[in-house]
């Protein structure tokens, strides 16, 4: 190889391109040739200064769980065929229905949107739970411990993976996750004397949807990255 | 595979590539807000196509040339602030067998001289020159892989490369000569 040829392949070389004969020759050149072999060098120092200064930082930490939550949210709709026609059938007869629950007040409304971004601080990293326990009576009984109520779980087609107490727009609550389908979902669990008469019964925001639904003394809410119309049937028919 | 199967996979597989995709996004999009959606948006968009993914094979060149895609979308309009360099004109400007060398005269210390030099020179350059650069240095891509991900032939991902080193070992030559740590002598 001549000199005229090894500059023509620098790059080349620094690139890992050329082929083992060419790599070989090019060597034993510059083994022989010190301007050559000069050249390779400082070739190789440009490609290093590139892949150390112009190496950006390491992605932020919360990019993983945003992306996890969106392809979640992306996930959900190519169900949605499927259940289009109940889903629409329930929409319009719970609109019918809980027209009431609906026309909510600005309470309500601000509740809602506490409780969605309480689910969205969770959403892709693992929770910090007071108890760690899968078994719903276990998580049932530690709730009845810390809250001053007689705290029940409805029954859920999900997985419980734990608990907390929680404190959402100044109202007290248990907050239980599950897991369905490898999506997290969060039950806030109230006291219905506490979380008052303008309880949430449906919100939205950032791909997460939230069902809100009580009985005599307690009032839930379910959030979730799952669209409403599969929300809507996690809860049991207990 | 059913679908379950396929979730599983595409987060075994494609997640594990985000700080690439994250770099390359920086690189095109610029701004770290821009590159977050533009990051967000590729996986979109590699989920809904995991399906024509064969495992087994190059994901990370797969993503980026989704990312690509995107990004030429998306900033086909936008006008670019810096001024770009004429990088044509450095196609044969490989070092000639008669050319002195620049003798680096701290081995140690050539390094920890460029900062954003460094970065303000790629910045000059046309994106395809620059994004193939960083594919090449930074991800560590093969040209092959290059190719598949700009969509070009080898020869064009070669010949960007080789302009955009001509271009950087002239600037950044002139700039450690200007700090007195080149010469041209010969040994």
């Amino acid at each position: 190889m001549s000199c005229g040829e090894i500059r023509a392949l620098l790059d080349d070389w620094a690139d890992g391109e050329l082929d083992e004969g060419a790599r070989r020759a090019l060597e034993a050149h510059a083994a022989a040739c010190p301007e050559c072999a000069r050249w390779l060098r400082f070739e190789k120092r440009v490609k290093d200064l590139v892949a150390r200064r112009a190496r950006a930082p390491e992605p932020p930490a919360y990019l993983e769980g945003r992306i996890r939550a969106a392809i979640a949210a992306r996930r959900a709709p190519r169900r949605r065929p499927a259940w289009a026609p109940l889903a629409v059938l329930l929409a319009v007869g719970l609109a019918v229905a809980g027209s009431a629950w609906w026309i909510r007040s600005r309470t309500a409304d601000t509740l809602g949107r506490a409780l969605l971004a309480d689910h969205a601080k969770y959403a892709g990293v693992v929770p910090a739970r007071e108890i760690a326990a899968t078994e719903p009576e276990r998580i049932e009984s530690w709730l009845r411990e810390v809250l001053a109520f007689d705290a029940r779980l409805p029954s859920l087609d999900a997985d419980p993976l734990g608990a907390r107490l929680c404190t959402v727009a100044g109202k007290r609550c248990g907050l239980v996750f599950y897991e369905r389908e490898g999506l997290p979902l969060s039950l806030f669990v109230f006291d219905r004397q506490h979380a008052g008469s303008a309880f949430p019964g449906r919100a939205s925001s950032g791909g997460l949807h939230l069902l809100g639904w009580g009985d005599e003394a307690r009032c839930y809410a379910l959030v979730g990255a799952i669209p409403p119309a599969d929300l809507e049937r996690v809860p049991g028919k207990d | 595979m059913s679908r379950a199967e396929r979730d599983l996979l595409f987060e075994a597989v494609a997640l594990d590539h985000l700080s690439s995709v994250w770099r390359v996004a920086l690189a095109l999009g610029g701004s770290e807000s821009e590159a977050e959606d533009l990051a967000q948006e590729t996986y979109l968009r590699a989920y809904e196509r995991f399906r024509t993914f064969r495992p087994g094979t190059n994901c990370r060149a797969w993503l980026l040339t989704i990312l690509r895609h995107l990004a030429a979308d998306r900033y086909r309009s936008v006008r670019r602030e810096t001024p770009i360099e004429d990088v044509d004109a450095l196609e044969d400007r490989a070092p000639r067998a008669a050319e002195a060398p620049p003798a680096i005269e701290n081995e140690e210390a050539f390094l920890d001289l460029f900062g954003d030099e460094v970065n303000a020179f790629l910045r000059r350059l046309p994106d395809g020159s620059r994004t193939a650069l960083l594919l090449c240095d930074v991800e560590g891509l093969s040209y092959a892989e290059i190719c598949q991900v700009l969509g070009c032939p080898v020869g064009t991902v070669r010949s960007r490369i080789h302009r955009a080193r001509a271009f950087l070992r002239e600037r950044l030559a002139a700039y450690a000569r200007s700090l007195g740590y080149l010469s041209e002598s010969r040994e």
